[in-house]
């Protein structure tokens, strides 16, 4: 399995869309989800694998942030050109998710 | 068959797409070279001087800046060919044709795109497709999530590339 298939499944891609934001502990990640407590940590499990996410203990909480080796890997293999245009999307992806979060506070 | 084949030649690489659309020629060359029309399933802004040897640009937009991929017309034959010199810094230039032939009610796409580094043949294969779709939804009046269609995608044509790159 590929950092590619890693990101095919729509869980695993919205977790690294989580942490882009900037660290999440695994409750945080888990509240995000409709799925179990142990299903979520599965997924970590795969992108941390996969070189898409770093964890790091600190105290009792386990702590998730980006990680650029699984990004290279695709990278490698998208060119420039669609690393690019998949970044921009993203980012503006997320600014939207954000949009709206604000609005409803 | 709705995925690409994407294929070696010599060093650069190229991907080929057929696929059938439930919309007339004219319908789907509208679709294709009509700036206003462009911008709703390939990039924000979209500019063409419809003639060989005319300019095209198409554009998109980042919160860091924008992207863009500009050239010329190489060949237009208006309701059945247009093939683009396809730029974008870093590469190395390639060559996108659109061909459009009728098939019943519908019309059949040939996208081939030439020329292009082994290195983004799979950003190519699966960029390519979900564009593709996404005009397949525009066509039909709607829209489609290119961005997490892309990703999807995205695993089916590294394995691709990984096999006719060696």
């Amino acid at each position: 399995m590929s950092a590619f298939d890693a990101l095919a499944d729509p869980t695993r891609r919205r977790i690294v869309e989580l942490v882009s934001d900037g660290e999440r502990s695994a409750g945080e990640i888990a509240s995000a989800f409709e799925i179990s407590r142990p299903g979520v940590s599965k997924h970590l499990r795969v992108l941390r694998e996969h070189g898409l996410i770093r964890a790091r203990g600190e105290g009792t909480r386990r702590l998730y942030s980006l990680d650029a080796a699984g990004l290279t890997e695709v990278d490698d293999w998208l060119g420039r050109f669609w690393t690019n245009r998949l970044d921009a999307l993203e980012t503006e992806l997320r600014r939207g998710q954000r949009g709206r979060g604000t609005a409803q506070d | 068959m709705d995925e690409g084949r994407l294929r070696t030649e010599g060093d650069r690489c190229g991907v080929r797409f057929e696929r059938r659309y439930d919309a007339s020629p004219e319908e789907l060359w509208s679709a294709l070279t009509e700036p206003d029309r462009l911008r709703r399933w390939l990039a924000d802004v979209a500019e063409l001087d419809l003639r060989v040897g005319g300019r095209f640009l198409l554009r998109w937009q980042e919160s860091d800046g924008t992207q863009e991929t500009d050239g010329t017309i190489l060949a237009l034959d208006p309701g059945r060919v247009i093939e683009l010199n396809w730029t974008y810094p870093g590469e190395p230039d390639s060559v996108a044709r659109f061909e459009l032939r009728p098939d019943g009610n519908g019309t059949i796409l040939v996208l081939d795109h030439r020329g292009l580094p082994p290195g983004s043949i799979a950003g190519y294969g699966a960029g390519w497709h979900s564009h593709l779709d996404s005009l397949a939804a525009h066509l039909s009046g709607g829209q489609a999530d290119w961005s997490a269609r892309f990703q999807e995608l995205g695993a089916t044509y590294v394995r691709q590339a990984e096999a006719v790159t060696g």
